[in-house]
């Protein structure tokens, strides 16, 4: 029994020495929701914090919520600091609890500072361990620390929450990308693909537009919304990256199809011209039938992709009252929203040509003719994509013709 | 190493403890006072010499110290030579007036007001002196007046009368022989020539005869204590299933099982448990079934416990245990008639213990003690399914409190934002670590708990869950812990009170404590490295040499019932780690009505 106890004792003491190093109460420490980089104005950047209120968002005590509109549920810490971890540590300088990012849910560069390059403030922040992979990269139109100051919630108490419903759209909507950190930040440093991040922008107050011809939704972006009201912020379309650098923007339906050849579109809702009423729209819900097939081939130098989409879908409304839900009509259908998506298709295309940034990600197919990697490395695919030639294929099946089967004529 | 041993040394140094001499020095002198008591036929009448010198000897030997035993060391020197007739196998004598002076001496009469010595005379012709000797209030006194008494007595003279004075021609060797044969008509009887008998059999309920001129006694059947009636479980309450459960009379326990398994092959051993109070303890196996290895093994271990009180199948248990220093119980304690026979049937040995309501199964292990008999008797999806939420139980029990306090406080990362922010939110007052909140609800748990069984009365459980209650919404609202952990402290309650063995859900009770201090310490390492010790611990652990975790550990072949309940029909071998004689319990194929033709009866299958 001694001799138990003896080791027991020893036991005990091999425990103590680590001694509760790092135990740390979540009430002694500062969650940081979402940081925010702008180019500074009185050191190399300006770093906004945002910081729950955990007391205003749980109540406090007696398990009671708080009485609503007693106090923000964040508040926003602008600093100015040399580079962005740093920021972290002067952070404790004006909040007493310590600091911690292991819930950050956003990244935010402002437009300008990720013009100029983000490689820099990329490579940092994913070696550190409190950091997430799954936090998000957004870009914003404006100032990041305006962005975040007054981006409030409305129907969420908590920030966190909140950015994180924000970017779940990606789910039921084109103009949302997938892309966490994670994926941007392989995207940027393999070759062969570029990244696309978020594209935010506070609420635009001057009107977009100047006339009220159509125009399908598929054309906004952030920052270029024509409403009113709704919380500050907006999310739509992406921000395309080359080489770390910011080099254009998306808008929603260069997105979506960037997320149809990703594979991450779930389904979205396309506003289509109808082929016998050019003013009137047929919306139709799409998804993808099947992964895109994309094969390239490398012939005389210059690569040649072919991509073939087969999408299905839906109609939701017809605005004209054309019987298109009839088996003779349905085939108008499908070829006006197959040269729907190829025109769409073909713009986006010309665009990335054009930006010389492959955000569809098609070398990540031509990689595989190549034997080594210093082979594929030595192609230079980046060089090599803007003279490929593109081929598109679109196939779209109607499957559902809605709960109406036949349309009457109106009177 | 050696420092370390010195160390060690110096770190657990104990003070010598003075030994007492006044016993040994009367064991020193107990061989030729055994010789000289024998001699005399009775020990008693040399008591005052003995003691004297006893009493010489201590007081020259050891000038330290004034101990009970050596100011009566007279009667340590009495209680010594009775222990001598007893232990002695002294024989009784031929006198009757010398038996009835040892006897009143064993039984100390007549300060012991229960021991009656009832004189009478057996109306045969010439009258015969006799002596019954038994304990009043554990005999029958109906049985002793008409089975005993009255044919002595009375009923003698009647037959002696008809028959002819005379011993001649008769059938009888003499008187003794008589008597035994013809006058007593007791159901049991048995005869003795020693005293030790003689005590053991009148402790024991029976009625011993002495009769003038032999030196043999009969023991008479005569038992007639109180007892209770076989009531429904206490502790093993079930919905479904048989509502019987031990009493405190071992023979209504053997029969309770018994008439479970009605099969001659059902082996009943009675084994005298200690030296000083001997206790019945009953060893129930199948004869054609379990390994004769284990059943020796159970009989050599009951019948070498030499110990003072073991009246109780919980001091049994852990006089019989495999090791004493692991947490984990190693005998399986059941009040249930109906788990005693399953498992007898499974090859595995029962131990029923004279007094008590609680039988010991052996070998055990650790699929057993999470099992119910329940189990099997609801249809196997329930089974299992009620199996799986006991296994959630046992580790919420064990290991949820020391999460908590892990990812409070080291982890906080695991916690999803919004729970995290209200977890905040919800402890900004609330003035000590998390640490320290876990310990406060855990220990006011478990006093709760223990005061509610002290409390008594039928009234204690509900308060204490009442208590428990109003202790947890007072204690949130006086800022003393956050609302989360009672929900934490609750689930541990409930999780812990779903393990069905009671000495097992103790065991794991004081380990949670464990975890909860190395979660304190070291996070979730800690509770990998405490699970870790604590596994290994496990399946290093045996019960009457079979591995507590088989058949998982080492890996044996499985029937479809030590995790998960199986179907009744899959129920085909007995468990391999007990080695039963008979491996197969049923058939391939049980349901034979699957395979016969309507209308006819089945084949040849009983």
């Amino acid at each position: 029994m001694r001799r138990v106890l003896g080791v027991l004792a020893l036991l005990l003491l091999v425990m103590l020495p680590a001694g509760c190093y790092d135990y740390s109460e979540p009430d002694e420490k500062a969650w940081v929701m979402a940081m925010g980089l702008d180019r500074g104005r009185q050191n190399v950047l300006t770093v906004t914090a945002v910081i729950a209120v955990p007391k205003n968002i749980a109540g406090s005590g007696g398990g009671q919520p708080a009485a609503g509109g007693g106090g923000k549920n964040f508040f926003t810490v602008s600093l100015e600091a040399p580079t962005l971890l740093s920021s972290l540590e002067l952070l404790n300088a004006v909040v007493d609890r310590r600091a911690d990012l292991s819930h950050i849910k956003w990244f935010v560069f402002s437009r300008e500072l990720a013009e100029q390059g983000i490689g820099e403030y990329l490579a940092p922040i994913s070696r550190f361990y409190q950091f997430r992979r799954t936090s998000l990269m957004l870009v914003c139109q404006g100032r990041a620390e305006d962005f975040l100051a007054r981006g409030l919630p409305v129907l969420e108490d908590n920030a966190g929450k909140y950015y994180e419903l924000m970017h779940r759209g990606w789910r039921y909507t084109e103009f949302i990308p997938f892309d966490t950190f994670h994926q941007f930040y392989y995207k940027s440093s393999a070759p062969g693909v570029v990244p696309v991040a978020m594209l935010a922008s506070l609420e635009r107050k001057e009107p977009v537009y100047p006339d009220n011809a159509p125009k399908p939704k598929g054309k906004y972006e952030a920052g270029r919304i024509p409403r009113q009201g709704g919380s500050s912020i907006e999310v739509m379309g992406a921000a395309v990256f080359r080489q770390e650098r910011m080099v254009g923007t998306l808008n929603a339906d260069e997105t979506g199809l960037v997320k149809l050849i990703n594979g991450t579109l779930r389904r979205t809702l396309l506003d289509v011209r109808d082929p016998k009423h050019p003013d009137k729209f047929v919306i139709m819900e799409v998804k993808p039938r099947q992964r895109p097939s994309v094969k390239v081939q490398i012939a005389g130098g210059h690569p040649s992709i072919e991509v073939d989409i087969k999408m299905e879908g839906g109609i939701i409304s017809i605005q004209s009252g054309e019987e298109y839900e009839k088996p003779g009509n349905i085939p108008f259908l499908e070829d006006a929203v197959e040269k729907e998506l190829l025109e769409d298709f073909h713009a986006a295309v010309a665009k990335s040509q054009e930006l010389g940034a492959d955000f569809f990600g098609f070398g990540l197919y031509a990689k595989k003719l190549f034997r080594t990697w210093p082979e594929w490395e030595a192609y230079n695919w980046d060089e090599k994509y803007p003279m490929a030639s593109v081929t598109l294929h679109v196939d779209f099946k109607v499957r559902r013709i809605g709960l109406i089967h036949e349309t009457l004529p109106q009177k | 190493m050696s420092w370390l041993k010195t160390l060690l040394q110096y770190l657990l140094y104990h003070k010598p403890r003075p030994e007492s001499t006044v016993f040994q020095a009367g064991i020193e002198d107990k061989p030729g006072q055994a010789e000289t008591g024998l001699a005399g036929g009775a020990g008693g009448r040399r008591q005052p010499q003995a003691a004297g010198g006893g009493g010489q000897k201590t007081s020259g030997r050891k000038k330290r110290g004034y101990s009970a035993r050596e100011k009566f060391s007279g009667q340590v020197e009495e209680n010594l030579s009775i222990e001598e007739i007893l232990q002695g196998e002294v024989k009784l004598a031929y006198s009757l007036e010398e038996n009835r002076r040892v006897l009143a001496k064993i039984f100390h009469v007549p300060q012991n007001k229960d021991v009656v010595l009832r004189s009478l005379s057996i109306g045969t012709n010439p009258p015969v002196k006799a002596l019954l000797v038994f304990i009043d209030g554990i005999t029958n006194a109906q049985v002793q007046n008409l089975a005993i008494l009255q044919p002595l007595m009375v009923l003698s003279g009647l037959v002696d009368e008809r028959r002819g004075a005379g011993h001649a021609g008769s059938v009888y060797r003499d008187l003794f022989d008589r008597v035994r044969e013809a006058l007593l008509p007791n159901n049991q009887v048995a005869e003795t020539d020693t005293y030790r008998r003689v005590v053991d059999d009148v402790l024991g309920g029976n009625s011993a005869l002495l009769i003038d001129g032999f030196n043999q006694a009969l023991l008479l059947e005569t038992k007639g204590w109180h007892y209770r009636s076989v009531g429904t479980p206490q502790v093993e309450a079930v919905i479904q299933g048989p509502q019987e459960a031990f009493t405190e009379q071992i023979r209504i326990n053997t029969s309770l099982v018994r008439k479970i398994i009605r099969d001659p092959a059902l082996v009943t051993e009675f084994i005298k448990v200690g030296k000083s109070s001997p206790l019945q303890c009953a060893v129930m196996y199948m004869a054609n079934l379990a390994n004769p290895d284990l059943v020796r093994e159970v009989k050599r271990r009951l019948s070498n416990i030499r110990a003072d009180y073991v009246q109780e199948t919980g001091l049994m248990e852990q006089m019989i245990e495999d090791n004493p220093y692991y947490p984990a119980p190693q005998v399986l304690r059941t009040e249930r008639p109906d788990r005693v026979a399953a498992n007898i049937m499974e090859g595995k040995v029962g131990i029923l213990v004279g007094g008590n309501p609680f039988a010991m199964v052996v070998p055990v292990t650790f699929w057993d003690l999470m099992q119910v008999p329940e189990d099997a008797y609801v249809r196997w999806p329930f089974g299992s399914f009620m199996r799986l939420i006991r296994y959630a139980g046992l580790f919420l029990a064990m290991l949820l409190p020391a999460h908590y306090v892990a990812i409070v406080g080291y982890h906080q990362e695991f916690i999803p934002t919004d729970l995290l922010l209200a977890m905040t939110g919800s402890r900004e007052k609330v003035p000590f670590p998390s640490i320290v909140e876990v310990l406060i609800m855990e220990l006011s748990f478990e006093l709760i708990r223990e005061a509610g069984i002290r409390i008594p009365g039928t009234v204690g459980t509900t308060l204490g869950i009442i208590g428990a209650l109003i202790l947890g919404q007072a204690a949130v609202a006086a800022n003393i812990v956050s609302p989360i952990l009672i929900i934490v402290v609750a689930v541990t309650a409930l999780g812990s009170f779903a393990i069905p063995n009671y000495s097992f859900s103790v065991s794991i009770r004081v380990l949670r404590f464990v975890y909860i201090f190395l979660a304190a310490l070291l996070g979730l390492l800690g509770i990998l490295v405490g699970f870790f010790i604590h596994a290994g611990l496990l399946v290093s652990l045996k019960s009457f040499g079979s591995p507590f975790m088989a058949p998982a550990v080492p890996v044996m072949r499985k029937g479809h019932d030590y995790f998960l309940r199986g179907m009744a029909w899959q129920q085909e071998t007995r468990p391999d780690y007990v080695e039963p004689l008979q491996e197969r319990r049923q058939p391939r194929i049980s349901r034979r009505w699957l395979y016969t033709r309507r209308g006819r009866q089945g084949g040849d299958g009983p």
